[in-house]
């Protein structure tokens, strides 16, 4: 319960890890001349030279397959950062958090809300591609998509969330999930198509994230089942260990 | 009405920096094997405050003092809510606002206006009440030609000045602050002194630190003293 209500209490400061988030991302791209358009580059340059690449390799067509990896990668970075940047996000704001009193919540909303926004930088690439290459697009796909993008991100909140908890109390779990995520990076559906995988099958099922990936990408019945079930288990266990900590968390800085 | 109850609160701080009694292996490893690896390194505690207890009612002001170390700021953490104790209960009714750290969120890479700015969100200010809070801190700090300058290229008065008339402009109804009265050269130390009065009358309980014998006198009603964690209540 306490849980459920500093979520809500959280959810109605959207001023305040807004700003937050927007002023992380202006600082970071303070007097460069593209600004925030350097995240929309720098995925251009990587899906292009990886979409040559392995377009031969998987003996792929090239348009198709840039296409797919466009929309992969930018989901991907979106869980990615959204993970690896909440573990370490109460720990930066020490001066905040020992000055007033905060919801600790705030600042995992902040993180993901700061990586929805460079999502949207990465995904123009995308319909800028799916403009052109796609011939129908029906209004069908597009609405599961977006509440497919809609279930992700109240999904990463309760998974941030425990991150930032789990990180504070234990510094060793940054070093652990930037390992894991490296090693779930190769094993979801981003390079390579599911198919692919073969008698594999059962590693896109205890991976929720490439579970997401096939959701947004095409929509799956048996994907959305999963993914329910993961995501009940996150946020009761988040739940229960922020009432049981939540108390402790200052003495953890 | 507001008030602050403190019931038998005590605050021990764990010391994390011995890297075998946090590290994740440590913890598994001994809730797996079953025994106590690490007991005596676990047990490494500061007793910050030892069993307080004290009724803080509307209309006190409170002159906090102490040796350094002895909870002062602890205390003053506990009361603005920063924390919970780690023993016993504390109660606070009202709305609670803290002048601990003067340059809270003060961001060195960000202009002044965009502090500002940044600072209004973080009070959950609209977009209007941002635009006003702007106009009052550049108009007090006199840093209307400076707004558009990062405040890294501030000298250090300039940024006191900025965080100063931030950290002052929300009027609570319990304020706490540690030993900050006036900031910047001599014409901005009575324009500080004023703002900082203004915003002590208007509040309805005042927890100050200091260590000055004068600014007590002046502002406070009542003192406590703390000694190694111990409060000592104390005639002013």
């Amino acid at each position: 319960m306490i849980f459920f209500f500093d979520f809500v209490d959280a959810t109605r400061k959207w001023r305040v890890w807004s700003s937050l988030a927007k002023f992380d991302i202006l600082k970071r791209y303070k007097r460069s001349f593209l600004g925030p358009w350097w995240i929309t580059l720098a995925m251009l340059f990587l899906i292009l030279a990886i979409g040559i690449l392995y377009s031969q390799l998987f003996k792929l067509d090239f348009a198709k397959y840039l296409l797919y990896l466009s929309i992969n990668f930018a989901i991907w970075t979106f869980m990615r950062d959204s993970i690896l940047e909440s573990c370490q996000v109460l720990i930066d704001a020490k001066a905040l958090l020992f000055n007033e009193k905060w919801n600790f919540l705030i600042f995992s909303f902040r993180v993901v809300y700061k990586n929805f926004i460079i999502f949207l930088h990465n995904i123009i690439i995308f319909i800028l591609l799916a403009i052109v290459l796609v011939d129908e697009l029906t209004l069908i796909n597009l609405l599961i998509s977006v509440s497919a993008l809609v279930f992700l991100i109240l999904f990463l909140l309760p998974v941030c969330i425990l991150c930032s908890l789990i990180n504070t109390r234990f510094r060793d779990f940054y070093m652990i999930m930037s390992n894991v995520m490296q090693l779930l990076f190769f094993l979801s559906p981003i390079l390579f198509n599911k198919q692919l995988l073969e008698s594999y099958n059962w590693l896109l099922y205890i991976n929720p994230l490439a579970l997401f990936i096939l959701l947004i990408n095409q929509f799956h019945f048996n994907y959305l089942i999963y993914l329910l079930c993961y995501f009940t288990f996150f946020t009761c266990f988040t739940a229960f260990l922020f009432a049981k900590y939540k108390n402790k968390i200052t003495y953890w800085l | 009405m507001n008030k602050i109850e403190l019931n038998g609160v005590s605050v021990l701080y764990p010391v994390f920096e011995n890297p075998k009694a946090r590290s994740l292996k440590n913890v598994l490893a001994k809730r797996i094997i079953g025994g106590n690896i690490y007991e005596e390194n676990s047990k490494n505690y500061i007793r910050a405050l030892d069993d307080v207890t004290l009724d803080i009612k509307s209309g006190d002001r409170y002159a906090i003092t102490g040796p350094n170390g002895s909870g002062k700021s602890t205390f003053l953490r506990l009361v603005a809510g920063c924390m919970e104790p780690t023993h016993g209960l504390i109660n606070r009714v009202g709305k609670i606002s803290s002048l601990l750290n003067l340059s809270m969120g003060l961001d060195g890479d960000l202009t002044g206006l965009e502090n500002i700015e940044l600072r209004g969100g973080l009070y959950n200010f609209t977009k209007k009440e941002i635009k006003k809070f702007e106009e009052d801190v550049l108009e007090f700090s006199e840093l209307e030609h400076f707004a558009n300058i990062p405040v890294y290229q501030y000298s250090s008065g300039m940024s006191l000045r900025l965080a100063f008339g931030m950290s002052t402009y929300v009027a609570p109804e319990i304020l706490v602050i540690d030993e900050i009265i006036s900031v910047g050269d001599l014409d901005f130390e009575k324009k500080s002194k004023k703002r900082i009065e203004d915003l002590m009358n208007r509040t309805n309980i005042l927890l100050l630190a200091s260590h000055s014998k004068q600014i007590r006198e002046d502002y406070c009603n009542k003192q406590i003293n703390f000694n190694k964690g111990k409060i000592e209540i104390l005639k002013i």
